[in-house]
């Protein structure tokens, strides 16, 4: 069944522009397709326009961090007809949608020497979670959401790992008791991945012998419970 | 009507205390049999459940089971504690092992495992049990003239596991309260790290408390204690953080329906404890 769609879409050029703006399209579009499909359709009415394509394509619409195979259909029961998209991160931008994704990559290299090269791809289908974080914007160095989620994910496939792998997360100035809840920034609800950073959590402090200060602190608020 | 505890040892509670003071009010003015909870362990909100999740598990269990050997169902008056007893009831019903391993904990505390206990929230008991019929009636001041912004966090998706969020909207209608659409009614008001880091804490709280107020609303009612001790009790610190005035004045439901009701003696209802002063009188 088809719909029309009131688009508010994010548009700069890192290259040409001083300031970005947003731009006003009207689509009707068959609502089983996909936010690739309404992307496509875009560029078709702006052949300027850019986005990010590929497994895992994401951005933000009305502010939730989603990837762009999500159907349309979900995303109109869940926000209506009216929708604002934005790429990940507004501060990365290289072109409208597409942006730089360097810090992401740079978090993966902190858990690098301890799981596969083939883990990688893994890690990838965190980024939503990476820059949907509130943290980041106020916290340059934070490890970010997706290297907790893909830790807690290493430490089922590389027991052997626990020790280091918690260590790195444990870290009490960009680490993981810096993480905020981030259910309802996400599309559909990051419960999920909430569960999995709880539990690393458990895991850091039932291993309190590499403790911190930070950690110190939190077994001592515990002992006293 | 059934009988009740009223779940009076919230987070941090010597920053919390003007909600308690409003909700005992609200209870009194409503004739409704909450007696306060004695002997219950203080909430400590959800954090704790990512440290310890037994620990946490034992902790709320522990109040379950207290409540139900004296046969009262728990009011909870805010998000925080109202989650905590929620979530550790259901964790719990739901894992044999999980109930094997609380039951022998709480037996050092002699105490059963029970769990034959119901965990409301006040705007639950107020429109499931009073109702709006009779609650409209009671409305003295309505606030048509004010827009509220409604704050909910980020542990909103937790709660609406629990309870529906519209009926905290209904109670708006119902006093005919606006509230204003602003980006960050699901941000983290800050207080989940404040032990692990005060001023990233206090960043994200006074980034959403700029954001209130750049959407005009006249003050902030908050759903959970710790909002309220992020955005009353550490206002002025968020200011400096910030490097600009807020002013907005944070207000509890208790505290906002009775003021709607008619009852304007501020330390009656705990507004005389508000670190920023409640301008709406």
């Amino acid at each position: 069944m088809e719909c029309k769609l009131e688009l508010s879409v994010f548009r700069f050029d890192a290259k040409t522009d001083f300031l970005p703006y947003y731009k006003k399209h009207f689509i009707t579009i068959d609502r089983s397709l996909s936010v690739n499909d309404l992307l496509a359709r875009i560029k078709e009415e702006d052949g300027s326009f850019d986005y990010p394509k590929g497994e895992i394509a994401a951005l933000k619409i009305n502010t939730k961090a989603l990837f762009s195979d999500v159907s349309i259909d979900g995303l109109i029961h869940s926000f209506g007809k009216s929708l604002t998209l934005e790429p990940l991160n507004t501060k990365r931008v290289i072109k409208d949608m597409i942006i730089n994704t360097d810090d992401f990559y740079q978090r993966f290299d902190l858990l690098d020497a301890f799981v596969d090269g083939k883990d990688r791809p893994l890690y990838e289908h965190y980024i939503i979670y990476h820059y949907a974080s509130s943290v980041l914007d106020m916290l340059e160095d934070y490890q970010g959401d997706a290297l907790f989620a893909f830790a807690y994910d290493m430490i089922q496939k590389h027991p052997e790992r626990k020790r280091e792998i918690l260590e790195v997360v444990a870290n009490e100035h960009t680490g993981i008791f810096l993480h905020v809840r981030l259910c309802k920034k996400i599309y559909p609800c990051g419960a999920d991945v909430e569960k999995k950073i709880t539990a690393l959590k458990n895991d850091v402090m039932k291993l309190r012998a590499f403790a911190n200060p930070l950690v110190e602190k939190f077994s001592h608020h515990i002992d006293l419970l | 009507m059934k009988n009740y505890f009223l779940f009076e040892s919230l987070v941090e509670r010597e920053k919390t205390a003007p909600l308690i003071t409003a909700a005992r009010k609200l209870i009194e003015f409503l004739n409704i049999d909450a007696i306060p909870f004695k002997g219950a362990k203080a909430d400590f909100g959800s954090e704790l459940m990512g440290l310890d999740t037994l620990k946490f598990l034992e902790h709320y269990a522990y109040n379950l089971s207290l409540a139900a050997s004296q046969k009262r169902d728990i009011l909870c008056i805010e998000q925080s504690s109202f989650i905590c007893h929620s979530q550790a009831k259901e964790m719990v019903l739901s894992d044999d092992k999980l109930r094997f391993e609380i039951a022998e904990r709480l037996e050092k505390h002699s105490l059963s495992l029970n769990l034959d206990v119901n965990v409301l929230s006040l705007e639950q008991l107020l429109l499931e049990e009073i109702g709006v019929e009779k609650l409209s009636t009671l409305v003295k001041h309505p606030f048509q003239n004010f827009q509220a912004a409604l704050f909910l966090g980020s542990n909103a998706c937790r709660a609406k596991k629990y309870r529906k969020e519209e009926l905290f909207t209904q109670l708006l209608d119902l006093i005919q309260l606006k509230s204003i659409t602003y980006e960050s009614t699901y941000e983290s008001d800050g207080f989940e790290v404040y032990t692990a880091s005060a001023v990233l804490a206090k960043k994200l709280a006074s980034k959403t408390m700029l954001d209130m107020f750049d959407n005009a609303a006249d003050f902030v009612l908050i759903s959970d204690a710790r909002s309220f001790i992020m955005f009353d009790y550490y206002q002025k610190e968020l200011e400096k953080t910030a490097g600009r005035e807020i002013g907005l004045s944070v207000l509890s439901l208790a505290e906002l329906l009775l003021l709607a009701f008619g009852e304007t003696h501020k330390k009656s209802i705990g507004l005389d404890q508000h670190k920023v002063a409640i301008t709406l009188i």
